[in-house]
């Protein structure tokens, strides 16, 4: 009896136990669900001076399926507003241009010429699933789909992580293959063709290009020691297919006076050519980031970035960031980047007239600033507090400077060609 | 052939024990410890600078203005 007694104790405590395990496991599995998810937001502010505006707003969700693979989504949504550089040069009269759609707009006498009123709206879906394939590999495959206006971009990747020597050191390979599409307001122009005025019929064809782009990377990340990290990627770029701006153009100018040239005096329309680019280019780049704990409370990174391709652009970026920890919880983050790039080969803010290029297939020509050589910064600093739900906010400026263009002559060496641009970006992010 | 050199060497001699990394656990010292912050600051970059990727893909992208 005794004995049934005991084993009747013995069941009721199994039982409590079992209870009390089962609360302490729906506990464990509502935490873990909770826990399970991880999201993220952000919001940026973009606003250049007479120029582009741009809301960007990123929200992110990341779900731990179980300690070995994950899942994670993004979404973009972005809105563009303002004016954009067609291409052309200021000049010392007013001129007019055909915008893309066909309708006509002026540019005052010594203002650069910009295509105003532009707008567009951007929204972007990403996908990676991460999953540890054994002790030592780690798998993340990715799609990515973004859309806007007259753009498409689809795109897939694979990313694999093998560690190495305790951990202490990761091998990733990874490769990614994208196809854009682009359909531009009012047709695509026909390459070096002269603009003609609002209310013809413009030098463009219905169709819409395409441009695939296969990405390779090799990465290597070590652990210094207990506080520094160190990585090193070298990356290849290929692209194939349409790179040419649709809504850029150059401008013509008279080869004795370096005045624009007017071709059609009744409408008083500039002669401006749309801009052809090379149907490829191969990009290399080598990328180094150094990480380290700085009195076990504080963050300094710096990285650099050489990037060299075969359209004769080399570039060079510098960004620097230290993370100043504030009692607790708050921290503090200056930033800092800088950039430099040379120009691309055919690189021309203008062409004289009567050496207009013809040759589609072996002349290249633009005018986009963006080739140009140039000098950027950025400077920066974000406030954060790491509570449980960790946030911050960023205020940074830009600086564009271009280099003018060599050869100026005549009325071309009383303007400015290219213009600085700079902006201002505030930034949230919010974390739940 | 000077940083393979570098990397050989820094793998060679760098052994730091699981326990040892306390303070590279911390999420601000991943290596990319703010993700969102870098697709926003990739996004302004590609849409005016000539050169994107190198910390990782290029990508196409979008028509940026």
């Amino acid at each position: 009896m005794q004995r049934i007694k005991n084993i009747s104790a013995h069941i009721s405590i199994a039982a409590i136990s079992l209870i009390a395990l089962n609360t302490h496991a729906i506990d464990d599995h509502t935490r873990t669900n909770q826990d399970k998810w991880q999201f993220k937001g952000s919001i940026l502010g973009y606003s250049e001076s007479d120029r582009v505006s741009v809301l960007e707003a990123i929200a992110s969700a990341k779900y731990q399926m179980d300690t070995d693979q994950s899942f994670s989504g993004k979404i973009t949504f972005d809105t563009l507003t303002g004016a954009s550089p067609n291409g052309a040069i200021a000049a010392n009269q007013d001129q007019v241009f055909t915008s893309p759609s066909g309708s006509r707009y002026e540019v005052a006498r010594n203002d650069m010429p910009n295509i105003e009123g532009f707008k567009d709206t951007r929204v972007a879906l990403s996908g990676n699933w991460q999953k540890r394939r054994s002790r030592m590999v780690d798998m993340t495959l990715g799609a990515n789909f973004s859309k806007e206006y007259d753009y498409q971009s689809l795109g897939i990747s694979s990313l694999f992580a093998f560690d190495l020597s305790n951990k202490n050191s990761t091998l990733s390979v990874g490769t990614a293959l994208s196809d854009d599409t682009i359909d531009p307001e009012g047709g695509v122009p026909n390459p070096l063709a002269v603009m003609t005025k609002s209310g013809t019929k413009q030098p463009k064809t219905d169709d819409t290009e395409n441009k695939t782009t296969f990405d390779t990377i090799l990465g290597w990340s070590q652990v210094i020691n207990p506080y520094s990290l160190l990585q090193l990627n070298y990356s290849y770029s290929y692209s194939s297919g349409y790179h040419t701006d649709p809504y850029k153009v150059i401008s013509v100018v008279d080869s004795v006076m370096g005045e624009i040239v007017i071709e059609d005096a009744a409408a008083n329309l500039s002669r401006v050519i749309y801009e052809n680019r090379p149907e490829e280019r191969t990009k290399h780049a080598l990328y180094g980031l150094y990480k380290t704990s700085v009195l076990d409370k504080d963050v300094f990174e710096i990285s650099y970035r050489y990037m060299t391709d075969d359209w004769g652009i080399d570039s060079h970026t510098i960004d620097t960031r230290y993370r100043f920890r504030l009692g607790s919880i708050s921290f503090l983050r200056p930033h800092f980047r800088y950039y430099q790039q040379s120009e691309a080969d055919f690189f021309q803010v203008f062409i004289q007239d009567g050496a207009e290029p013809v040759n589609t297939g072996s002349q290249f020509i633009s005018s986009d600033y963006r080739l140009g050589k140039l000098t950027t910064y950025t400077l920066g600093l974000e406030y954060g507090r790491d509570t449980a739900n960790p946030w911050s906010v960023a205020l940074e400026y830009y600086l564009q400077q271009p280099e003018e263009p060599g050869g100026k002559y005549g009325d071309l060496q009383n303007r400015t060609l290219l213009e600085k641009v700079d902006a201002v970006m505030l930034r949230l992010v919010y974390a739940f | 052939m000077s940083i393979f050199s570098v990397v050989l060497f820094l793998a060679a001699c760098a052994q730091v024990a699981p326990w040892e990394k306390e303070t590279l656990a911390r999420a601000e010292m991943q290596l990319d410890s703010d993700p969102l912050i870098s697709a926003l600051d990739d996004h302004i970059y590609f849409s005016k600078e000539a050169t994107s990727g190198g910390r990782s893909f290029a990508g196409g992208g979008c028509g940026c203005n």
